[in-house]
């Protein structure tokens, strides 16, 4: 709709339109765009969970601010407040909690189907780059988060979690220094974190969320399809050999299609949440006591495989392995790229996911089950 | 899935959701709000007493209502149920509700038999104050009113009462809360435990566990947990308060209420003696010392309170030796007939009981009953000043006073 045609629109439309000069109908066909067909399944509809959940949690998390107080002499007894005071503040907490958590698994979840399937492929580097950006600053919310509670296992667990920094070769010290503001973790190490935690990592994540989508827009998803139609014609097949004749690359429109299968995972995720927070309530342990350690410091579960592989090794031999790990699974789609043009190899992603992905599950029960 | 059945799904979906959401809301109503008065657990009848209590006393129903008690719904009645032949039967006038004015140990067995058993036992429960009311220097010199508002106010957690039971319970759950974190309070046991003849919570406070424990006042505020949760677990404190090593449970140590089942030494008496023959109860002094250590071993190595406990056994010995040299002099002077103290020959609280009616006997009773005390149990509780200037120091001094005095005295008897 051009501004002419926008002026001579009666109405309440036609005054917002003189003053928001936007053409909707462009906007009504973006929306519509087609997407490929394997996007109906669910395992394809996965990454408009985390974005819900981290609607949720920044909803709740502005309702727990009104009553955080970021001091160590107040925090436990503001989140205790919260917890047995406040009217649906435990359900408040809960959701924030328990949101956290299956955030962490959405994102997991998003970031193996976009493994598994290639989809970081070329022209889709950077975007896996922002993705593993997202899956940090998931996780770093997550550490924070927990920090703030300040009972007991949250405290030593942020204590063990700030001393891996020193490891770090050089700076390592400094690093801790700065991330504490001191040598333990004290009143002046939460004036950080909560900072952080409620202003530059949501800054952060808004940002890459933003550019994550605007880059899928810019590249389209991967047509898996199409890519299977290269493969059999490298192969000299027909590419109707799956015998359904669905080979044939066909589309749907993005909305209300496939808006539609994201709705219905996410009124599934609200439910699991809700029902959580039923179930499990959040807990609160003794008030965090930097004089007393406790006999068994765990992290939380998603910190589990790190934590135990950590266990296995010494300390900096186990942080320069996950160093590597690390910056393997950041740069991906490069190493990739270099062994499918050396080794002529395009399932190894499946073969490293399955591998990963079975170790994690390990490591995650092994650290449950033991003392 | 065409669109339409994704459309039907969303809306079953979003009817599951509201109804989780009348769970919530159904939760958010039952739940506790801290603050509160606790929901209705009292009886028909017991919401009587409370009705009329809250403007009569509402400081009891207000610690009531504070109270483990209250959560429970362990009622007014629960406790202050009576028969009509109990001694303390009493018909409340303003309800006419038959009462039991005041509630035993009989009455707390009912629900907390293993602790009532436990006290019973122990010496807390020896102390009943009539025992040291037959002194006849102390019905001379402490009139009845004294004793009353002296001696009883401690001695009396070992009260007999008409039903045979035993003690004061509130001695140190203070009614109406019963709270443990007052029941841990070292100034509860202070109450008691202090001043010039067993000074055991200003010995507690010199120590460095009693400066670890309130230099931070938040650590009182941690006093209220329950022992039986911690089994097996580090007691959540930094530093031990009287309980925690006399009373509390440890990672492989019951809780008890026998006060004396950690105490390898009998340290009041005139004489330390083990306590396989004081206050044994059918344990070796080595089971207690093992207990004892067990509850040292929280936070200590074997080689540091081992050699910590030897220091004290050997203080408890060394006074022994001291008092005996003191003791000696009084017989000799019993056997030349300069003077005569009654039960002399008695081991156990000769001078208590029989008491002291020349200078010489009052000042060996002091190198006993109040300077040998903080000598040995300063010696046993890591206070060091209390072992040496307000014990040893002041245990010679009043030998060297004695000794003067028994020269004085045997001198006068002698010239006339």
């Amino acid at each position: 709709m051009s501004m002419e045609s926008t002026q001579q629109v009666k109405g309440w439309r036609g005054w917002l339109g003189q003053r928001f000069p936007i053409d909707v109908k462009v906007y009504e066909e973006l929306a519509k765009e087609p997407v490929p067909k394997h996007m109906e399944r669910w395992w394809f509809a996965l990454g408009g969970t985390p974005l819900l959940l981290f609607v949720i949690q920044g909803v709740t998390g502005i309702l727990l601010t009104w009553y955080y107080v970021p001091r160590p002499e107040f925090a436990y007894e503001s989140v205790t407040r919260i917890s047995n005071e406040l009217p649906f503040g435990w359900w408040v907490r809960g959701i924030h909690q328990w949101g956290s958590q299956l955030m962490i698994i959405a994102v997991i979840l998003h970031m193996l189907r976009t493994f598994t399937t290639g989809a970081y492929r070329k022209p889709r580097e950077l975007n896996w780059l922002v993705g593993t950006g997202l899956l940090v600053v998931t996780l770093t919310f997550a550490f924070t988060g927990y920090a703030l509670v300040n009972d007991q296992l949250s405290y030593w667990a942020t204590t063990v979690g700030t001393n891996m920094f020193a490891e770090i070769p050089v700076v390592g010290p400094i690093m801790l220094q700065m991330i504490r503001g001191g040598v333990a973790v004290t009143a002046d190490t939460m004036t950080r974190l909560y900072p952080l935690h409620i202003g530059a990592l949501p800054t952060a994540i808004a940002a890459l969320i933003a550019l994550h989508v605007v880059l899928i827009r810019f590249l389209g998803v991967t047509d898996l399809d199409a890519r299977e139609r290269e493969r059999l014609a490298r192969l000299g097949k027909s590419a109707t050999v799956k015998g359904n004749g669905k080979v044939e690359s066909s589309h749907f429109p993005f909305f209300p299609d496939h808006v539609m299968t994201e709705l219905v995972i996410g009124m599934a995720v609200l439910i699991i949440l809700v029902n959580l927070t039923i179930l499990f309530p959040p807990t609160l342990g003794p008030k965090a006591d930097p004089a007393n350690t406790p006999l068994h410091i765990k992290p939380e579960w998603y910190f589990y495989p790190v934590f135990r592989w950590l266990k296995l090794f010494p300390l900096q031999i186990g942080l320069a392995g996950l160093g590597v790990g690390v910056l393997g699974f950041v740069f991906w789609p490069f190493i990739d790229a270099f062994v499918e043009r050396r080794f002529g190899n395009r399932d190894i992603n499946v073969i490293l996911a399955f591998i990963v992905a079975v170790g994690a599950l390990a490591f995650i029960l092994w650290e449950l089950f033991s003392v | 899935m065409s669109l339409n059945i994704k459309a039907l799904v969303v809306i079953v979906l979003a009817i599951l959701l509201l109804a989780t959401f009348t769970v919530v809301a159904y939760v958010e109503g039952a739940q506790k709000r801290v603050g509160a008065p606790p929901p209705a657990v009292a009886s028909a009848e017991a919401q009587q007493c409370i009705t009329c209590h809250e403007n009569k006393s509402p400081g009891i129903v207000a610690q009531w209502r504070d109270s483990a008690h209250a959560e429970k719904g362990v009622d007014c009645l629960a406790c202050h149920k009576v028969a009509k032949d109990d001694f303390d039967y009493f018909m409340c006038p303003g309800a006419s509700i038959p009462v039991a004015s005041h509630p035993t140990p009989k009455d707390c067995k009912e629900c907390h038999e293993q602790a009532v058993v436990e006290f019973s036992r122990s010496k807390h429960a020896a102390l009943n104050a009539q025992k040291f009311a037959t002194s006849p220097d102390r019905l001379v010199f402490e009139p009845t009113i004294a004793t009353q508002h002296g001696c009883q106010q401690c001695h009396n957690i070992g009260h007999v009462w008409p039903d045979q039971s035993i003690g004061e319970c509130d001695a140190c759950h203070a009614k109406h809360t019963f709270s443990l974190q007052v029941a841990r309070n070292p100034q509860t046991c202070g109450e008691c435990h202090l001043g010039p003849d067993h000074s055991h919570i200003e010995q507690w406070v010199e120590s460095k566990h009693g400066n670890i424990f309130m230099s931070d006042p938040d650590n009182y505020k941690k006093l209220g947990y329950k022992s039986k949760d911690y089994v097996g677990k580090p007691t959540p404190l930094p530093a031990p308060t009287c309980t925690t090593c006399h009373m509390d449970a440890t990672a492989t140590l019951p809780a008890t209420h026998d006060v004396g089942e950690r105490l390898a030494w009998e340290s009041q008496s005139p004489w330390s003696t083990r306590t396989t023959e004081a206050w044994g109860n059918g344990y070796s002094w080595q089971e207690k010392r093992d207990r004892m250590e067990n509850a040292c071993s929280q936070c200590h190595t074997p080689n540091f309170y081992q050699r910590y406990l030897l220091s004290g056994d050997l203080a408890s010995l060394q006074y022994n030796e001291i008092f005996r040299e003191g003791r000696r002099w009084l017989t000799e002077m019993n056997k030349a007939g300069i003077f005569k103290t009654a039960g002399v020959k008695d081991n156990l609280g000769a001078f208590l009981a029989f008491g002291y009616d020349e200078a010489p006997e009052e000042q060996i009773y002091h190198a006993w009953h109040h300077q040998g005390r903080l000598f040995r149990q300063g010696a046993l509780m890591m206070a060091a000043d209390y072992t040496q200037w307000h014990g040893i120091w002041e245990v010679q001094r009043s030998l060297v006073v004695y000794a003067v005095s028994l020269v004085r005295f045997a001198g006068h008897r002698v010239g006339h």
